[in-house]
């Protein structure tokens, strides 16, 4: 029973709590709770030491008036987080809420395919009106570089979606003109807030550290190996900043690994050259 | 950097395919014992004790020559992993929206089995450097 528990929020958890401290907060059956023997963050209502405080917590909501109906923000939120959950558990209860999500999902991936054509449409048109559209082209290269430099987060993707939307109108054929019936509220909303998403899983670059095992400055590698296994323990755990600056480091590491062996190589051939 | 980038996305394959082709043709025509151009394991110029790393260049030479026999001989480990390493090096460049691949993926390449890989690989580090390692590996 005295087992501690952490509250689990989109990019950070809160805690260590004991069950006496969690009543300070109004915990739903909904919330994500972790504890150290858990793998994976857990619904508040399937932990049975819990359960006491919900009971508790639904005893004071009864005497109280009932609470206004949910905003849709809120009913997004918990949205998303079912269907992050359904990635890491595959049997999960086949509701009428979870199909019409994945329904959404579905939605969202043959727009995203939609909009990857009209880029690589306009990478091929870029070699054939370079001197008609020089603005043009630089806005979209900015707008590809913020990307390809946030792989990791998909903040700056957000961020560029948001201006298009404001500026809405296609001032030329080549841009890509984004419609407002295109977006439902629920999808603005999503492509706006997405710092409350669970986030993608951070890259553990494990497979690479492994082959560079294999060759020279192989001891700087097992740094690497052990780095990308925290990423993916803290990314189970809940700690999603602190997963994805781990996968930073692993890459340095990598990098430095491989930049030695390069440097040695280089070393050896010249001094293989002076003999 | 910005035009870099771009560069880079465009012959992203064509630079992959070259650098392969090349380290190939190095590794076929040039063993590592002979020449002094390759570069050597740090931790055995220092130590005299080979590494789990040790003998890869050999093995690659006499795998691309189809010599599996001297290759094992060589590093036992290291052929024994590298059809798993070059799986996951291929499925990390490709961009998978399929949910039971990803699943499987996270299952083969997770947590588990690294800690495994892992310490399999501190065990041969030992193994190899006894001499019961070689007197069993000269029978075959």
């Amino acid at each position: 029973m005295n087992r501690k528990y952490y509250i689990v929020l989109p990019y950070q958890r809160k805690g260590p709590y004991n069950v006496e401290e969690l009543k300070q907060f109004d915990i739903t059956p909904e919330t994500l709770i972790w504890a150290f023997e858990f793998n994976e963050p857990q619904k508040a209502k399937d932990i049975p030491d819990l359960k006491v405080l919900l009971e508790q917590t639904k005893v004071s909501k009864e005497d109280t008036p009932p609470p206004p109906p949910t905003s849709e923000n809120n009913e997004i939120e918990e949205t998303k987080k079912t269907v992050e959950e359904e990635i890491d558990i595959p049997e999960a209860e086949e509701t009428k809420k979870e199909k019409e999500i994945i329904e959404q999902k579905i939605v969202e991936e043959e727009k995203e395919i939609e909009e990857n054509k009209l880029e690589k449409q306009i990478e091929s048109k870029e070699t054939i009106e370079q001197e008609k559209d020089i603005q043009e082209t630089e806005e979209i290269n900015k707008g590809k570089n913020v990307i390809e430099e946030n792989k990791l987060g998909k903040e700056a993707e957000t961020e560029k979606k948001e201006e298009k939307l404001e500026d809405n109108v296609p001032s030329t054929p080549t841009m890509i003109s984004y419609k407002k019936e295109d977006y439902t509220e629920q999808e603005t909303y999503k492509k706006t807030h997405n710092d409350h998403h669970w986030g993608e899983k951070p890259k553990d670059y494990i497979v690479w550290s492994i082959l560079s095992l294999f060759f020279c400055w192989n001891i700087v590698a097992i740094a690497s190996l052990i780095t990308g296994i925290i990423t993916n323990n803290q990314y189970k755990a809940g700690d999603y900043e602190t997963a994805k600056k781990m996968s930073k480091t692993t890459l340095i590491i990598l990098l430095v690994s491989w930049g030695l062996t390069i440097f040695s190589f280089i070393i050896i051939v010249i001094a293989a050259s002076q003999n | 950097m910005k035009k870099f980038f771009i560069f880079f996305e465009k012959w992203k394959w064509v630079l992959i395919f070259t650098i392969l082709l090349i380290v190939v043709i190095i590794y076929k025509f040039n063993n590592p014992l002979d020449s002094e151009y390759f570069p050597r394991c740090i931790f055995k110029m220092t130590t005299g004790y080979d590494c789990p790393g040790c003998g890869t260049q050999r093995a690659i030479f006499h795998l691309l020559n189809f010599d599996f026999k001297d290759a094992l001989k060589e590093n036992l480990l290291f052929i024994a992993l590298f059809p798993y390493i070059l799986l996951g090096a291929t499925l990390d460049f490709f961009k998978i929206k399929n949910k039971k691949i990803i699943k499987l993926k996270n299952i083969i390449y997770g947590n588990q089995i690294f800690i495994v890989i892992a310490i399999l690989i501190l065990f041969y580090w030992f193994f190899r450097n006894t001499t019961l390692y070689h007197h069993w590996i000269e029978l075959f």
